[in-house]
């Protein structure tokens, strides 16, 4: 038997049953596709979706439109223009993010100093109009009570690590 | 002169001055050491310790911005020791400095952060509560309006008196000052008086961390997303340099460019927080054309064709000399020029000129004489001033520092001659008071003081004060001659000129003619003088007669302008055809046939002249939002192109290049330098001195009339500033300043509201009751258009009288 | 064969063996190929000219995008060209986690390569099964880093955060799992006659050949030559290691497929070695200046405050001066050349793209073979045209 007629056996005889035993192996196992529309996969903690901007608790928003979330962006999605209250605080008047731009880096959530903007698990956000991408304030603050709101009822303990550092008034105010 | 010293740095030897600042010495071998409250401009207080440096054989470390260098000083600016105390230094000024960074204006732009991210510690070790100066309990944040415009935040300050000393040796004022001691050190306003001085922004911007901020600027735009176009301030014809930042077509700031030659990075609020005008909510973005009674908008294209043919038919016809324009000292010289080939060789009419303000227009002898003599930075070496129906501190306030310097630094002597009393921040001045139109007669005063003669009897005057300024005169030291607004308006132009050309040749001074608009030396002199006989007193009376059935108007806005409102109304209702290239639908404006929007800085580049004669370059923004926004040039050249002539012009360089070619000594217009380039304008034989034959002091008509008299503030300067909302807040109402006398005897009183009136028309004013003008006389301020002042004027007489009558 | 002529076929850009918008201009006379010409440039980004309009951490975030099956690698390369320039001490940890989630890359980059190569030749399941390992990969960059593909988890100085909980096991379930899947693998392909056919004695290139057209990776691996920049040049801390650097003998498309099966096993081992020397510490550069304080701290500290607002807004600025260096990726050498004029931008950021080079050697492979063998001979040396075209 010379070693063409060996490798022709080895193929035919002996290759084809393995690989087809492997193949016939996997009738019997459970599936791992994921039955995506119907149920929903489980994300990692970290994944990173759709926006949101977070509130203090007693409802403000906690963005102070700093520009520090405009600046690290790599993709220049983030637009804002600031303003101030009646009571002398800072906040973006308008706060805009172009999904369409945005990469899902996290560097906004990374320069954040004030713990405003993060990335949510919301993933599913499809649009036939590219005007929908651009999410305002309003909408990026929906998203979070929307998150808040499954967070309070399903009792997760909140995101947020630690209320921004607040000075606390000297015994004898001093000035005026 | 003492030898120079040589001393060692970081291992390299120096030469330098005696009485130099080590910082300055290692500054010359290009060493840079980190500073907060060292200015070279300032005096220095070693404040900051941030500059810290070792001496050998000094037993401690030293404040090298207060230290003066000595023989072989042998210095380390970035040995272990000096690098540690850096850290120290940086660790305790943050101690107290609230982590506000996010929501402060000077974020990104701070040099508390910059040096704390170049040598301070990384990591905080502080860990206990913060000082903090409340100024409100209910307030998150401390901000506290100093004034309209400057808003202070203790907390932030880390005490390096920038702004104080701004304050007392710049401007002279006392506005702002130092209170309490150690920790709780802070700056504050004397006596809530609101802070408002013509220098103020310049401690917004110099501040080195965001303590002192901006009303404009608050919360508008990070500076990293600001982009930058060089630039020269407008506003005034010092032409301080000046960065525009802008983004996305708004401009957001005006920030100081140093130039040593003129304004050595100090801006003024009228030039730093004029900018608004640009993005005023009113401005013109669009072409007008008349269709019935109703200017409508339109595009540009098509208001371009209604006047081309207007235009060809003309040059058809050869009606040329129906045709005349009228700029404004506003233009840059390139407009200027433009306007002037345009009209001259495409239209061929002669009747072209600015002066849209005077009745009694600059002629041609005078108008060689307008200027600075000399250079700006040779103020500061003058000895006496004797300034004379100017004020200096309003029309040019960042020339005038030099005026101040001189004054509080080489004791130089300021006297003012003038109908009412100026000041010149807290610095000792002289003011000679003199009824209205007689600064000739005290001229003449002085001089027939100095040749010894007899004085006339037709004013008296503080003795005093002329024994001061005769004996100065005698001692030969440097006397400077200024005049400044109220010459060009004075009822009596040529005596005065006439008295101050005497005087100057008396006192061997220097005599300069401050104008008061920007590019008026520029636009003069690059083509836009009509001399006496078509100067637009002159055009108008041409209009009258039928003459001029065509009028163009660039920039200037002549029914505001003009001294007699109602004669300038009739007339350009008396045109064919009027056109308007204006920034804003003024008064002129809505009288045309077609309105071009106008371009404004930074829209377009070009170059300024200012008083020294200095030509400086303006960068126009690198994106052009506004389409329809043309410079004059751009919609000569269009026009031109239009009437079958080919267009002239794409680019101001073009000009400029043409100009370099054309006229004798503007070869530099083709490279311009970065400082400007320095051409004298001023002609030379036109000093010699001419008989002064002055004419006889206007008197009152009765006892109750009044002569107007016209004053600007520093924020307010006509009917452009009136756009900016910045420098409206600022700027205070219009009022009329009368002697207590007077108003006791018409009944009025502080603050009331008055009507000024004339025989036909009056204007509604708030009084203010003062000694410091003359019985008799009427003083008003802040004229705004709503109350046009120049309804009250007459073109025949440079006089006007008045009544005030209480309402 | 009075008229032999030659025909001159377009593979390609849109073509599905061309793995992206490769297009090869094959001079054909009958089935044989006189000559192909790959012709690049269709997935031109901009990605290096973009870089330079960004700060460093921001431009980390286009490298990933190179060579989108092995983004980790593409970070690697550019955080320690810029540590490189700038002598940056990276914590140990920092050091185990790169190499662990790195040689995870190498089987993903790996896994993708077989599925699409087999399918290519004709192996349907392979795809499938490859993509069911890989989703395990992937899984694990969303869950250390938040993106599934796209991670972007190393910076300048370290990771930009430690590893969650629960890592080590997510990890060890991988290494427990992954070497049964490789024998099915073999299982299928190894012995099969289709797959021998199709794949030995194709695409044959010498190690002379390959080391003069720059090959670099499995690629010149499977041409004999034994040059694997973790054991020829050791960077990070591959020298701690114990792994060997499998070649080939014949340099055709069978021996490159054995190589990087045996390179999947041998990351494997890298892995398990860097799981069990694992050490405790911290992930990020101690020095403030370069890499951002944590997030409390921001919150808390002036100091730290100041840091993080610059470096967001302006970044740090390496010296000025410019650096080469290079890695093993899976698909061979990445190397980055980097230029630094003072500023908080790149200056110039170019990339040795192996997939570039690797692609240059087409024409050796394939001259003289089958048009059939064309679509082999691409499936086996690898190539991304992210990487190629940039």
């Amino acid at each position: 038997m010379n070693i063409d007629m060996w490798q022709t056996f080895k193929s035919v005889f002996i290759a084809i049953p393995t690989g087809l035993s492997i193949t016939f192996r996997y009738l019997f196992r459970k599936p791992v596709t994921e039955q995506y529309p119907k149920v929903r996969p489980k994300f990692e903690d970290r994944y990173r979706g759709l926006h949101y901007l977070t509130r203090y608790s007693d409802g403000s928003e906690r963005c102070v439109c700093c520009g520090l979330c405009a600046a690290a962006c790599p993709a220049d999605c983030i637009y804002m223009e600031c303003a101030e209250t009646p009571s002398g605080i800072r906040y973006a008047r308008i706060y805009e993010i172009n999904e369409l731009r945005c990469i899902f880096c996290g560097m906004c959530e990374e320069a954040c100093p004030e713990e405003a903007i993060f990335l949510g698990h919301e993933f599913e956000f499809s649009s036939g109009d590219r005007d929908d991408f651009i999410y305002t304030k309003e909408m990026l603050l929906a998203n979070y009570d929307k998150i808040e709101k499954e967070r309070v009822a399903k009792r997760i303990k909140p995101m947020i690590r630690q209320e921004r550092f607040q000075f606390k008034k000297p015994a004898a105010p001093i000035g005026h | 002169m003492a030898d120079n010293i040589t001393l060692t740095i970081d291992g390299k030897m120096v030469e330098v001055p005696p009485g130099t600042l080590i910082v300055e010495a290692a500054q010359r071998l290009g060493i840079t050491i980190p500073t907060f409250c060292y200015d070279e401009r300032l005096r220095s207080v070693g404040a900051c310790r941030m500059c810290l440096v070792e001496v050998e054989k000094m037993p401690k470390l030293v404040a090298s911005c207060a230290t003066p260098v000595a023989p072989s000083m042998v210095v380390h600016t970035k040995n272990d020791r000096v690098i540690k105390a850096r850290e120290g230094v940086l660790e305790f000024l943050l101690i107290n400095h609230p982590l506000d960074c996010p929501t402060c204006d000077k974020g990104g732009e701070c040099p508390l952060q910059d040096l704390t991210y170049a040598h301070g510690p990384a990591v905080s070790r502080y860990r206990e509560n913060k000082i903090r100066f409340i100024e409100d309990i209910n307030q998150k944040f401390d901000d506290k309006p100093l004034g309209p415009e400057i808003i202070l935040n203790r907390n932030r300050c880390i005490m390096c008196y920038k702004c104080v000393r701004i304050v007392r040796d710049l401007a002279g004022e006392a506005d702002l000052g130092v209170f309490k001691r150690g920790a709780f050190t802070n700056i504050s306003n004397l006596n809530e008086v609101a802070y408002a001085d013509e220098f103020s922004g310049n401690t917004v911007e110099y501040c080195p961390v965001g303590a002192l901020l901006s009303r404009s600027y608050r919360y508008s735009i990070r500076e990293w997303l600001l982009k930058k176009a060089t630039s020269v301030c407008n506003l005034c014809p010092v032409g301080c340099n000046m960065n525009v930042e802008w983004s996305a077509g708004r401009v957001y700031r005006h920030m100081s460019r140093r130039n040593r030659e003129v304004d050595d990075g100090w801006l003024c609020d009228r030039g730093r927080y004029g900018f608004d005008i640009f993005s005023a909510a009113d401005r013109l973005f669009k072409p007008h054309i008349r269709r019935g009674s109703t200017l409508e908008p339109c595009g540009f294209d098509e208001a371009l064709i209604v006047v081309s043919k207007h235009l060809r038919k003309i040059i058809d016809q050869n009606l040329g000399m129906q045709v005349a324009a009228v700029g404004s000292p506003t233009l840059s010289n390139e407009e200027a020029y433009a306007i002037r080939h345009f009209f001259d060789d495409v239209i061929k009419t002669p009747e072209i000129d600015f002066q849209t303000d005077m009745a009694h227009p600059v002629e041609s002898g005078i108008i060689d004489l307008v200027g600075l003599d000399g250079a700006i930075r040779d103020l500061e070496r003058d000895t006496v001033f004797v300034i004379v129906g100017a004020d200096p501190a309003v029309e040019q306030p960042v020339a005038t520092l030099l005026i101040k310097k001189a004054v509080s630094i080489r004791n130089a002597r300021a006297i003012f001659i003038g109908s009412y009393d100026k000041r010149l921040g807290h610095f000792p001045i002289t003011n000679i008071r003199i009824p209205y139109g007689a600064e000739g007669h005290a001229l003449e005063h002085i001089s027939n003081r100095l040749e010894n003669k007899a004085a006339s009897d037709d004013i008296r005057l503080n003795e005093e004060a002329l024994n001061e300024i005769e004996e100065l005169a005698r001692k030969g030291e440097r006397v400077h001659i200024i005049a400044g607004r109220n010459f060009f308006n004075h009822p009596d132009r040529a005596g005065f000129l006439a008295a101050m050309l005497r005087l100057r040749k008396l006192a061997n001074a220097r005599l300069s003619i401050l104008p008061p608009q920007s590019n008026f030396i520029g636009v003069s002199h690059f083509g836009l003088f009509g001399d006496v006989d078509h100067s637009f007193n002159k055009i108008l009376e041409r209009i009258d007669s039928g003459e001029i059935k065509t009028l163009f108007v660039f920039g200037s806005n002549p029914v505001d302008e003009f001294p007699d409102r109602k004669f300038v109304l009739d007339t350009l209702k008396k045109l064919e055809f009027l056109v308007v290239v204006a920034p804003f639908m003024h008064p002129t404006a809505s009288l045309a046939g077609a309105v071009f929007p106008q371009a404004m800085l930074p829209d377009y580049g070009g170059t300024f002249t200012n008083i020294e004669g200095r030509i400086q370059l303006f960068e126009p923004m690198s994106d052009r939002p506004h389409v329809a926004v043309r410079p004059a040039w751009g919609i000569l050249g269009e026009i031109a192109d239009l009437i079958n002539l080919g267009r002239i012009w794409y680019h101001d360089r073009e000009i400029r290049d043409e100009i370099a070619r054309q006229l004798k000594g503007m070869a530099v217009l083709a490279h311009m330098p970065s400082d400007g380039f320095l051409f004298p304008f001023r002609s030379q034989e036109e000093l010699e001195t001419r008989p002064v034959n002055l004419k006889t002091l206007p008197a009152r008509k009765n006892e109750h009339s009044y002569i107007l008299q016209f004053a600007q503030s520093v924020h307010h300067q006509g009917w452009l500033t009136e756009k900016s909302n910045n420098l409206m807040r600022i700027s205070g109402r219009e009022a009329i300043l009368i002697h207590p006398e007077d108003a006791a005897r018409d009944g009025i009183v502080e603050n009331q509201a008055v009507t000024v009136s004339n025989s036909d028309e009056s204007i509604t004013v708030t009084a203010r009751i003062t000694t410091h003008v003359n019985r008799g006389e009427a003083l008003l301020v802040n004229s705004f258009t709503g109350q046009p002042a120049n309804k009250l004027m007459s073109r025949d007489s440079s006089i006007t009288y008045v009544s005030v009558k209480g309402i | 064969m009075a008229d032999r002529e030659t025909m001159t076929l377009n593979m390609g850009p849109q073509h599905p063996a061309t793995h992206g918008v490769l297009r090869i201009e094959l001079d054909l006379e009958g089935e044989t190929v006189i000559e192909a010409r790959p012709i690049v440039g269709y997935l031109h980004t901009g990605i290096e000219k973009n870089m330079e309009a960004k700060t460093y951490t921001q431009a980390l975030t286009m490298t990933d995008r190179m060579d989108y099956l092995a983004p980790l690698s593409n970070n690697l390369v550019y955080v320690q060209a810029i540590e490189k320039l700038m002598e940056v001490e990276v914590p140990i940890r920092a050091e185990y986690i790169r190499i662990i989630m790195t040689e995870l890359t190498r089987l993903n980059s790996h896994l993708v390569w077989l599925g699409t190569h087999a399918l290519d030749i004709g192996a349907m399941s392979m795809l499938l099964y490859c993509f069911r390992e890989r989703e395990k990969i992937t899984q694990m960059y969303e869950f250390v880093s938040g993106v599934r593909m796209m991670a972007s988890y190393f910076r300048v100085g370290g990771l930009t955060d430690d590893v969650p909980d629960g890592f080590e096991e997510r990890v060890k379930d991988i290494l427990d799992t992954f070497p049964a899947h490789i024998d099915e693998y073999e299982g299928l392909l190894t012995d099969n006659k289709i797959w021998r056919n199709r794949t030995i004695g194709v695409g044959v290139i010498s190690a002379e050949d390959a080391i003069d057209a720059g090959l670099s990776g499995p690629n010149l691996r499977g041409s004999g030559v034994a040059w694997d920049l973790r054991k020829s040049k050791p960077y990070s801390i591959y020298d701690k290691f114990d792994f060997i650097v499998p070649v080939g003998k014949n340099g055709d498309c069978y021996d490159r497929y054995l190589v990087r099966l045996e390179e999947m096993r041998q990351s494997l081992r890298i892995i398990r070695q860097a799981l069990d020397g694992l050490p405790e510490g911290p992930t990020k550069s101690s020095d403030g200046k370069i890499s951002p304080p944590a997030k409390y701290e921001v919150l808390t500290g002036m100091e730290q405050l100041i840091h993080h607002f610059k470096l967001v807004v302006h970044g740090f600025q390496p010296p000025v001066g410019d650096i080469y260096h290079s890695i093993e990726s899976p698909k061979g050498e990445i190397g980055c050349y980097l230029v630094s004029d003072g500023s908080k931008k790149p200056y110039r950021v170019h990339f040795r793209p192996p997939s570039f080079v690797n692609i240059s050697a087409f024409n050796k492979l394939v001259a003289g073979r089958m048009i059939a063998d064309v679509i082999a001979c691409i499936g086996s040396i690898d190539i991304v045209l992210g990487e190629i075209d940039r």
